[in-house]
């Protein structure tokens, strides 16, 4: 893949804000338009926020963001970041690792070391692959949801060497039985500190007597089988770090890495039990990725960076053909809405809404995580997904209705200003021409009411759904 | 026992509380304390946002004797929305400020509400914001008016009577105040955000500042309130920095607590009732070492230390009491 410096357009660049961010406000598009694509991209990819919101006064004014013990606040600290971030690549990367190795806060009982696990993938998640599979074996919040734990010397528990083969890195049909056990014995000795007593504040759910003690990782010594193992055809006396090793070198791991990719920042795929008995939709992406996976080492953003800035990327053919996910249609329009204020209860609506809509952040149903694509969609889900929008970008008090307005629009180009504010959204040809018939209706008039209305029907059309 | 200035040893105590985040004996993410003249003492809990039935005022005192606990979430009268600090008058009725309502609740000293006053806005004698309060020997109500950036005075019946600051960093300026003390004639105010000390006199004259921004061992980061002891060493909860740092009357800095909380009465009796977690806890080491620098995260994984100190007092007894929010709990030492 040759990679010139290229011209872009408007179009082109909210499509790539959607993708490597939440979407992007016309003035974030604009912003990038006398840079080339390629440019834009490394832009995008290069800039992070580091503190997107001001944790002190987060903590100060609503103290459930400090000790984050619930779901609620842990889920709802995140939105508040994922909602203010300048340069907001580093949070979606995060929402992909929290899609792909789900671990769920309905067993941890505490948010606290879910915010953690965020936090690693913010720190880790752009890196090697390698290195996070590491950090992510010893993530307090990963050994306790799939019980390493419980995983001895004398008396293995597979469910973590089961997992990290079958739904984190290889994917079902790629290892054999045996490979479990021996992965298994590689990572006993992998626990917390003080690891009785956090399980059974677990197991009883009790913040008694002084709340939760954040989990540390703890390797135990004496808990761990340092026999030889027999891994994916090599032999020695493997250590977890060895068998990431291992396993990162092999194709089936870029493979099933790549599709994971694809379904996250190009189209929808099918739902991943499914992958092994079906072909990937695009196999030449997969492909391109698997060998952008080798030729960089593994690291995760120069992966992506070859990605975003590939002709597959680029086609028109993928633009809005994704369906949003719940978060990402909650971040997407508080952003363009203005963000929230500090401090505000509406980031605990936002994080609710988007568990009513299928997506409780840091609350998997299980390890399988979501699926997405048409899974996000139902009759019930369909309605919190309107009311929602409707709800937020039409608010007449936020500054997209007050943007909006001052830039005394007619009704000629009423419909265009708004579809420019909201990040350059394309309307379908029927879906434009029934909200001109409503602007030309005599009761329609030019003011901050109407133009919530307008705004409710933009963000209400099945175009608003896609990313 | 830890020496931390001449002549002056200061001894950790004993813990009053544990975790009661659906009411009953014990506190839910609590944000102040204070002692009326019959030493009790009156804990405001704020709670969560997903957990408020913890919302009320508990009255116990020191000796883990719990009395009883009044108010509870809401925005009728007597309730409450997202209380902060709490004085008491010359009869020692209870006033609490309510950051989310900017109203202040007055109750009696057996929690029976009586009234309350307050409007929102940024003119004299509005309130945005009201974070603490302090109430003086003439029954002046004084309160760190949080967003606006100031200190205003009020009668105790809500006439304003006279304010003082404004948003900056300069002499007499804030930035989002928090805790206040009055100790005869001086007025103490945890500049939250300008992490620093300033001092006044009840007019508003600005007297003194101490406090070196940042988060080394003799800083300050985001102090939230702050106590005299008979010698006039002042007692800063650095809550930002998750100490409470100790400075002389010279503004020398003298040393810092961390916390060393062990299980209170309350605790002890909620584990005797749960033998399974009991049993567990005899392997239990508070104190591990952390692989992680900054401090907030080293209090989630110390249960001993103090995380989010927010409030602090000095008793008659020179007991010195500093209330550990996120655990629930009221870490007391002894000055000697």
């Amino acid at each position: 893949m040759t990679t010139l410096n290229t011209r872009t357009s408007k179009k082109e660049l909210a499509h790539l804000f959607r993708r490597v961010g939440f979407g992007g406000s016309k003035k974030e598009i604009d912003s990038l338009l006398d840079k080339s694509y390629e440019d834009s991209v490394d832009y995008l990819l290069d800039n992070l926020d580091k503190n997107p919101v001001p944790v002190d006064l987060l903590r100060r004014y609503q103290i459930d963001l400090s000790d984050v013990r619930t779901v609620f606040s842990s889920g709802s600290y995140w939105m508040y970041r994922m909602a203010h971030s300048k340069f907001p690549f580093e949070e979606k990367v995060a929402l992909f690792w929290h899609r792909v190795f789900a671990t769920g806060q309905n067993k941890l009982i505490q948010g606290k070391v879910m915010t953690s696990q965020i936090e690693m993938f913010r720190k880790h998640g752009l890196g090697s692959f390698e290195n996070l599979l590491i950090e992510l074996s010893k993530d307090p919040a990963m050994i306790m949801w799939l019980d390493n734990q419980d995983n001895h010397k004398e008396n293995i528990n597979e469910n973590y060497g089961r997992e990290i083969l079958e739904l984190f890195s290889m994917g079902v049909g790629n290892y054999s039985e045996k490979d479990i056990k021996e992965c298994s014995r590689a990572f006993t000795g992998w626990t917390v500190e003080n690891m009785p007593y956090m399980a059974i504040k677990m197991r009883n759910n009790t913040a008694r007597p002084y709340g939760y003690v954040a989990w540390q990782f703890k390797f135990d010594e004496n808990d761990h089988d340092y026999d030889d193992k027999e891994f994916l055809g090599e032999k020695g006396n493997f250590n977890g770090e060895d068998i990431v090793r291992i396993i990162c070198k092999q194709k089936a791991t870029a493979n099933f890495l790549a599709r994971h990719i694809y379904h996250f920042f190009i189209k929808d795929e099918l739902p991943v039990p499914q992958w092994p008995h079906k072909e990937p939709i695009d196999p030449s992406v997969i492909e391109f990725i698997t060998k952008s996976y080798f030729k960089n080492g593994y690291n995760i953003k120069e992966i992506l960076r070859d990605l975003f800035k590939s002709e597959y990327f680029r086609s028109e053919e993928i633009y809005n053909k994704r369906i949003k996910s719940p978060s990402e249609l909650v971040v997407n329009s508080v952003r363009l809405s203005g963000g929230f204020d500090i401090p505000s209860e509406e980031v605990y609506q936002a994080t609710i809404s988007s568990g009513l809509m299928g997506q409780p952040l840091l609350n998997p149903t299980s390890v399988e995580g979501w699926q997405g694509g048409e899974e996000w969609i139902n009759t019930g889900s369909v309605i919190q997904r309107i009311n929602f929008c409707s709800d937020v970008l039409g608010n007449p008090s936020k500054t997209l209705v007050q943007n909006i307005f001052n830039k005394t629009p007619d009704k000629e180009n009423i419909l265009n200003i708004c579809c420019e504010e909201l990040g350059y959204i394309e309307l379908h040809s029927s879906t434009k021409e029934a909200l001109n018939d409503y602007i030309q209706e005599d009761e329609f008039k030019i003011n901050e009411e109407f133009i919530s209305i307008l705004i409710k029907l933009i963000v209400s059309s099945r175009e608003y759904q896609m990313v | 026992m830890k020496e931390l200035f001449e002549n002056t040893k200061i001894n950790y105590s004993h813990t009053v509380g544990f975790t009661a985040d659906v009411g009953g004996r014990g506190f839910h993410l609590p944000r102040d304390i204070a002692l009326n003249s019959e030493n009790k003492l009156f804990v405001v809990s704020r709670s969560g946002a997903f957990h408020t039935a913890g919302l009320r005022i508990t009255i116990c005192d020191i000796n883990n004797n719990y009395f009883g606990e009044f108010s509870k979430f809401g925005k009728n009268p007597g309730e409450l929305y997202w209380p902060c600090s709490v004085a008491f008058d010359s009869k020692d009725n209870v006033y609490v400020t309510d950051e989310y309502t900017n109203l202040i609740s007055i109750f009696d000293k057996d929690g029976k509400y009586l009234d309350r006053w307050g409007v929102k806005g940024k003119k004299e004698g509005e309130i945005n914001f009201p974070s603490g309060i302090a109430i003086d020997d003439k029954d002046q109500i004084f309160i760190t008016d949080n967003m606006n950036d100031r200190i205003q005075i009020f009668s105790n019946d809500g006439e304003f009577i006279h304010s003082w600051g404004k948003e900056g960093s300069g002499n007499g300026e804030f930035d989002k105040p928090w805790g206040i003390k009055i100790y005869d004639e001086t007025v103490i105010v945890a500049d939250w955000r300008n992490d620093r000390i300033q001092i006044f006199d009840k007019e508003g004259n600005f007297l003194d500042k101490f406090g070196v921004s940042g988060t080394n061992e003799e800083e300050l980061f985001r102090p939230s309130d702050v106590a005299l002891d008979k010698n006039n060493y002042y007692y800063v909860c650095d809550w930002g920095n998750q100490k409470v740092k100790i400075f002389d009357e010279k503004f020398n800095y003298c040393g810092f607590l961390r916390g060393e909380s062990d299980l209170s009465e309350w605790a002890k009796e909620y584990l005797n009732a749960n033998i399974d977690e009991k049993k567990a806890r005899e392997s239990f080491n508070p104190v591990i070492k952390v692989d992680e620098v900054e401090s907030h995260e080293e209090s989630a994984r110390i249960e001993s230390y103090f995380w989010d100190p927010t409030s602090i007092i000095v008793d008659k007894d020179q007991n010195l009491l500093v209330l550990d929010s996120n655990r629930n709990r009221v870490q007391i030492f002894e000055i000697g």
